[in-house]
């Protein structure tokens, strides 16, 4: 199929939305006119207000994302190093697999009584496993190539980072990335909200469903999936696509 | 969320280490548990009354075990979360085969699929409440429509990464497309499916404690945000404890069956 | 005109994509019964004239006619073909006799017969006792003899056979060579095979279309000027081969020391 083809698919999926809301918006009362939040756009992006929300949500998930990210490495490669503590993180792995933001949320703001770091930690320890599984598998993956190769070539320990290891867990480690950055910004919502924060997206959503803001509610929201989209398709995939640009 | 996700799906299974590593297994549980209620301890000495002592909630699990009320809500969310994960399981697959299948079809939902990742669950939850109000039906479309997208995800790559081989193979002995379907493609998707519905469960399961305590005065959830509220931070713990188990549990019985089932073909 | 018992008459097929053309122009016609070899060098437009003959892929230009019904007219139907691929193609969840059934099954033929036809077939190709089997337990030969099987099934024009032995070892290839013959004499099939080596299509076929280098069109028609039975390892055979390789040097732009790769 051509490339225009497809194109009007996708151009006529969101243009289909437009209508879509507006018939919702007519067959309720809780959803806003388009028209009106168009309208009211502008002014709500020129708010500084609506700036320092968002600001303190991106620091929020990039912090937590970065914590869960090094915190993810490390365990990745302490599991490499022995059987014993892979079998221990193992189960640190999946406890914090298993449990629900909501009630991380709850516990995080119990332990960190409401502080800026316990919304970080929140995001931190959601994330952190699926860096550390993702990455263990790559690095996995990477052992047995690297066997085979460096047994034959006596390949030195940079050599055989640069060539074997890093291109084999690159794409791991971006798979488990952008897992961990969609979650990120999943989970940091819900701790807002459940955490009574006072700032950020989850707060101000929160603070205009209450007093049903109906408009300000749909502009946040699509503030909000704005960024997501942006920081997924602006800048992760293209990271990617750079990282990976020799495979043609 | 990203289509690489079915790549990176192994550690839905994460905690099945080979034969190799029967060794060091009972010395690794003892450690991880004893070094888990080490910190819990440490930290509730630390910060008491916000974290409970180990030794509290270990009563508190108990009496929980035995009450009739937690055993109502339990079995609450349970019948929610089984609901939702099986229409959000099935409409994923149907959809990612769809797309899968279909340029057109993919060029088409693509869009949309991005946009319904994109956007905070607690969103669609408190949407589906203001066009459902606060009766089963909000929770149920709410979880679907939030995991739905993630199943049709994984499907789709599953549908992308098919043989092609067999494609030739049933169009040149002319196989109805239903026979294509049951007996080439749908195979060829069992791991793929296996996967999706073990995520769509996990998904399912945690989302639905967020449901219950926005918008039910009832389940697990619920009560968990009403112990939290009342600042009882032992039932908190130990009802989400037994939860979380609980779910574990049932996740590794019945889909691990079912996947033993299915795929006995394997040589 | 064609003669009466032709099963497959090409004509004039062209293949392009784009600005790359494929197949210039084939012309030929298989009769029935025919044991037919084709064969080509690496890249002449192989997997297009197999597409375009199977009724896979529409040709660019051009007529396929099987059994007197002409492929890709708006409201023709796919012709009824044995296709043995070079990897077996079975379904791996399901038994020797469940991938036989579905084939059965998709190809109007009355279910009280489905058994005994297939025990039949399994009997010819000596793979009886694998009936119940997962094809994930049988050997490699053992999968492609159920891949002949599955394509003298369901009774077609005529079978395609794409380099069917070129993933077994030698030995395999060499006992399953030696059947096929038989096979198709006993079944009264007729065969398109595909294939590489120079002594495999001299060893098999009663013609060899040898091709050009792509784009192509047909080289030379060959008829395979020695009687059945045949021997492998005869001298006649390889004596045509030797003829064979003299006459595609210049066309296929070999030298010598490039034989063995075409082989």
């Amino acid at each position: 199929m051509r490339i225009a083809e497809k194109r009007a698919w996708s151009v006529s999926a969101l243009l289909l939305l437009l209508p879509a809301w507006w018939i919702a918006h007519r067959s309720t009362t809780f959803i806003a006119s388009p028209a009106e939040v168009f309208v009211h756009l502008p002014g709500f992006l020129a708010d500084p207000g609506t700036w320092l929300n968002i600001g303190v949500t991106l620091w929020r998930v990039a912090a937590g994302l970065a914590l869960g990210v090094a915190a993810g490495f490390f365990a990745a490669f302490a599991m490499r190093h022995s059987r014993l503590l892979r079998e221990v993180l193992g189960y640190y792995v999946t406890g914090a697999l298993r449990t629900p933001s909501a009630i991380a949320a709850i516990l995080a703001v119990a332990i960190f009584r409401g502080s800026e770091a316990g919304y970080i930690a929140v995001v931190a320890f959601i994330t952190f496993p699926y860096m550390a599984v993702g990455l263990r598998d790559g690095l996995e993956s990477a052992d047995r190539e690297l066997d085979e190769l460096a047994q034959i070539y006596h390949l030195g320990l940079w050599p055989q980072i640069r060539h074997i290891t890093a291109p084999f867990v690159a794409p791991f480690i971006f798979s488990a990335l952008r897992n961990a950055h969609a979650l990120a910004w999943k989970v940091i919502v819900v701790a807002e909200i459940f955490g009574a924060a006072r700032t950020g997206f989850g707060a101000a959503f929160e603070h205009a469903w209450n007093y049903m803001l109906m408009v300000e509610v749909h502009l946040w929201l699509l503030v909000f999936m704005a960024i997501v989209l942006l920081a997924e398709y602006g800048v992760i995939r293209r990271l990617e696509t750079f990282v990976f640009r020799w495979r043609g | 969320m990203p289509d690489l996700i079915a790549k990176t799906m192994p550690f839905l299974r994460l905690p099945r280490p080979g034969p190799a590593l029967a060794g060091a297994k009972l010395p690794g549980l003892v450690i991880a548990l004893g070094s888990m209620l080490l910190i819990w301890h440490l930290g509730a000495m630390a910060v008491l009354p916000w974290i409970p002592a180990p030794a509290d909630t270990a009563v508190e699990i108990w009496a929980n075990l035995q009450s009739a009320e937690f055993w109502h809500d339990f079995r609450l969310t349970l019948a929610r979360v089984l609901g939702a994960f099986a229409l959000a399981t099935l409409l994923g697959a149907a959809i990612g085969i769809l797309i899968g299948l279909s340029e057109r079809a993919e060029a088409f939902f693509q869009p949309l699929l991005a946009l319904a990742l994109a956007v905070p669950d607690p969103v669609y939850i408190i949407f589906a409440i203001l066009a459902f109000g606060t009766g089963e039906t909000a929770g149920f479309v709410a979880l679907t429509v939030a995991v739905a997208p993630f199943v049709s995800n994984i499907v789709r790559s599953s549908v992308h990464a098919r043989d092609r081989g067999l494609d030739e193979m049933a169009r040149i002995y002319r196989l109805p497309r239903s026979a294509f379907l049951r007996e080439s493609l749908l195979p060829q998707l069992v791991p793929a499916l296996l996967t999706a519905a073990r995520f769509s469960f996990a998904l399912s399961w945690k989302l639905a404690v967020v449901v219950e305590a926005i918008g039910q005065p009832d389940g697990i959830g619920a009560s968990i945000f009403e112990s939290f509220r009342l600042l009882r931070m032992r039932e908190v713990a130990a009802t989400a404890i037994i939860f979380i188990l609980a779910m574990q549990l049932l996740e590794r019985g019945l889909l691990g069956r079912l996947e033993k089932r299915l795929l006995r073909w394997r040589a | 005109m064609s003669a009466p018992d032709t099963v497959l008459k090409v004509a004039d097929l062209g293949v392009s994509y784009g600005a790359a053309t494929a197949i210039s122009r084939l012309d030929f016609e298989i009769r029935r019964g025919e044991f037919v070899a084709i064969l080509g060098p690496s890249g002449c437009g192989k997997s297009s004239l197999l597409n375009a003959i199977s009724g896979l892929m529409a040709p660019s230009r051009g007529r396929v006619v099987v059994d007197g019904d002409e492929l890709y007219l708006p409201r023709s139907r796919d012709p009824r073909l044995g296709y043995v691929f070079q990897a077996h193609r079975l379904l791996p969840w399901r038994t020797v006799k469940q991938n036989l059934e579905i084939v059965l099954a998709a190809s109007d033929v009355p279910r009280e017969t489905w058994d005994a036809r297939i025990d039949e077939i399994l009997g010819i190709l000596h793979i009886a006792q694998f009936r119940d089997s997962w094809p994930m337990r049988l050997s490699g030969g053992q999968r492609q003899r159920v891949s002949i099987a599955r394509a003298l099934l369901v009774d077609p024009s005529y079978i395609l056979m794409d380099e069917p032995l070129s993933t077994l070892d030698e030995v395999t290839a060499r006992s399953l060579r030696q059947e096929l013959t038989g096979i198709c004499q006993r079944t009264g099939a007729t065969v398109v095979f595909v294939t590489h080596s120079i002594r495999e299509a001299v060893y098999l076929a009663d013609r060899i279309l040898i091709l050009t280098r792509g784009p192509s069109t047909i080289f030379e028609d060959y008829r395979v000027p020695i009687e059945r039975p045949r021997d492998y390892d005869d001298a006649r055979i390889a004596e045509v081969e030797a003829d064979i390789i003299r006459r595609i040097q210049a066309p296929w732009g070999l030298g010598p020391a490039e034989e063995r790769q075409s082989a």
